[in-house]
């Protein structure tokens, strides 16, 4: 989640910031835009010529943000680089939130209005980097996986980025280099550096800068915002959805050795382990009333690494995750990955959980959430 | 400081000035903003307002010319300034006017209602 006290709110305090979006009774909403540079310096304020939209984020797609924006101006669609924001008062405190900063995409016009209203969808600042890259690239050996990501940050126009250097140090030990073809885009690049120092995936913030941190597993994580439904600090809707969808999830797993292609061929107890869950929980065989098969290909050294490696997909297949769809009271500090807590009697007791998508209006109307169960 | 004391009510168009004048009847403003009171988990009665205040002015023009009448009919939708005796202004937008017959066959009366728009007011 965004810090409470982030700019441009670094003049309240942590505790302001919070009531305002958690216990005024009242609150009034307003909105507006920002026209950036690819610095992201503020070109011009378009906010007379805004009319509203919504912002969404989904921490698991390829560029997790988007945007939806009404502009009666002709920016330079395709490349012009905006920024939404929202403010709230409760005629004591008022808050200005960023929103994320998005390249315009190619606007449809509606005609027959005047001023004509550009309905344009705004994409995640690293779309730049979500391009394929259409040529071989090679990273030395000896290189910092940190350097190699920075260079390619500026050399595709993104001078904005904040870097956890807390593996600045790290290397790579021998050259690592991507094939030409369509798939390959700077975006995997970056990550795949990222991946190999347990860095999680780029990321862009409320202001549009990128952000390379160090993985921390989310439930290692501190709680940031508390949700409950008591009386005065109830944000949820009174309509809240629950689904825990085990349908097509696996009994009988099949584990095969796919890299010992001139060994002999695979048998069970060597090469092939097969582990069927006959009685746990409501996956099981008996619970399913059938058997559901997954043959799962697996790379490991010998057949003890091949069991040990199966368990881990076994374990993550027996643990279908709850997913909870809800609306809440508009809350714009949520961004990437939030770490909630969850405090709902019809839930049972309180749970920690992950944001893993949300949308919000600008106008004021809720939030949208997905949420997923960590325990 | 120079006084302006209007005896009628006069509806100026803000792009070149063009002016139309006459006695009018029925005035009336209402100022309203959006908003609602949500329910939330627990019970919870929570407002929520959007910035941005909507007002209307209501008025009747008495007794106009047809002359008159076709001219505001082309001011549908124009940017206005609106200036009453009681030294009320108003800018706004109207987008309709709502023409009846006087008994004298030369007149009419003209209902509008005006939307009223933020403008930058010059110093």
């Amino acid at each position: 989640m965004q810090l409470p006290t982030a700019p441009p709110r670094e003049l309240l305090t942590e505790a302001a910031v919070v009531a305002l979006i958690r216990d005024a009774p009242a609150v009034e909403f307003a909105a507006g835009l920002e026209l950036l540079d690819t610095n992201l310096n503020v070109v011009d304020d378009v906010t007379d010529d805004f009319g509203g939209g919504s912002v969404a984020r989904n921490a698991y797609a390829t560029l997790h943000g988007t945007a939806s924006l009404g502009v009666a101006r002709t920016l330079d669609w395709g490349r012009a680089i905006v920024r939404p924001y929202m403010t709230m008062t409760d005629g004591t405190t008022t808050a200005r939130f960023n929103l994320g900063a998005y390249v315009t995409s190619t606007p449809k016009r509606v005609i027959g209005e005047e001023p004509a209203m550009h309905a344009v969808a705004g994409y995640d600042i690293l779309h730049s980097l979500s391009t394929t890259v259409g040529e071989a690239y090679a990273v030395d050996a000896g290189v910092g996986y940190l350097a190699a990501v920075a260079t390619i940050l500026t050399d595709r126009g993104l001078t904005g980025y904040i870097i956890d250097q807390s593996a600045a140090a790290s290397v790579l030990p021998s050259a690592r280099v991507w094939p030409l073809d369509q798939e390959t885009t700077w975006l995997n690049i970056v990550n795949d550096l990222l991946g190999a120092i347990a860095y999680q995936g780029i990321w862009s913030d409320w202001d549009g800068r990128a952000r390379l941190h160090r993985y921390l597993s989310p439930i290692a994580r501190t709680p940031e915002w508390y949700y409950d439904v008591a009386p005065l600090t109830s944000m949820l809707d009174s309509l809240r959805t629950v689904e825990r969808d085990f349908f097509d999830a696996p009994n009988r797993w099949i584990a095969v050795r796919s890299n010992n292609i001139d060994g002999p061929a695979p048998v069970e107890g060597d090469g092939i382990f097969t582990y069927v869950n006959s009685f746990v929980g409501d996956t099981s065989v008996e619970a399913r009333g059938r058997i559901i098969s997954k043959v799962v290909p697996l790379e490991a050294a010998d057949h003890a690494a091949l069991v040990a490696a199966a368990q881990i997909t076994i374990d993550a297949d027996m643990r279908i995750p709850t997913k909870l769809t809800h609306a809440t009271f508009p809350n714009p500090l949520h961004w990437h990955f939030d770490r909630l807590v969850l405090a709902d009697p019809e839930l049972g007791p309180a749970a920690d959980v992950l944001s893993t998508q949300w949308t919000l209006p600008l106008n004021g109307a809720n939030q949208t959430h997905e949420w997923t169960l960590l325990r | 400081m120079a006084v302006l004391a209007l005896s009628k009510l006069w509806v100026n168009r803000m792009d070149n000035g063009q002016a139309v004048s006459a006695q009018s009847a029925g005035r009336g403003r209402n100022h309203d903003q959006a908003g609602e009171v949500r329910t939330y988990a627990g019970g919870r009665q929570r407002a929520v307002t959007i910035a941005g205040e909507r007002g209307q002015f209501t008025f009747r023009l008495l007794d106009v010319t047809l002359a008159t009448v076709e001219l505001l009919r082309t001011w549908i939708g124009a940017d206005v300034q609106v200036r009453d005796h009681r030294g009320q202004r108003f800018f706004g937008v109207f987008f309709g006017v709502n023409i009846v017959e006087y008994k004298d066959p030369s007149f009419y009366d003209v209902a509008i209602v005006l939307r009223t728009v933020t403008v930058a007011e010059g110093v």
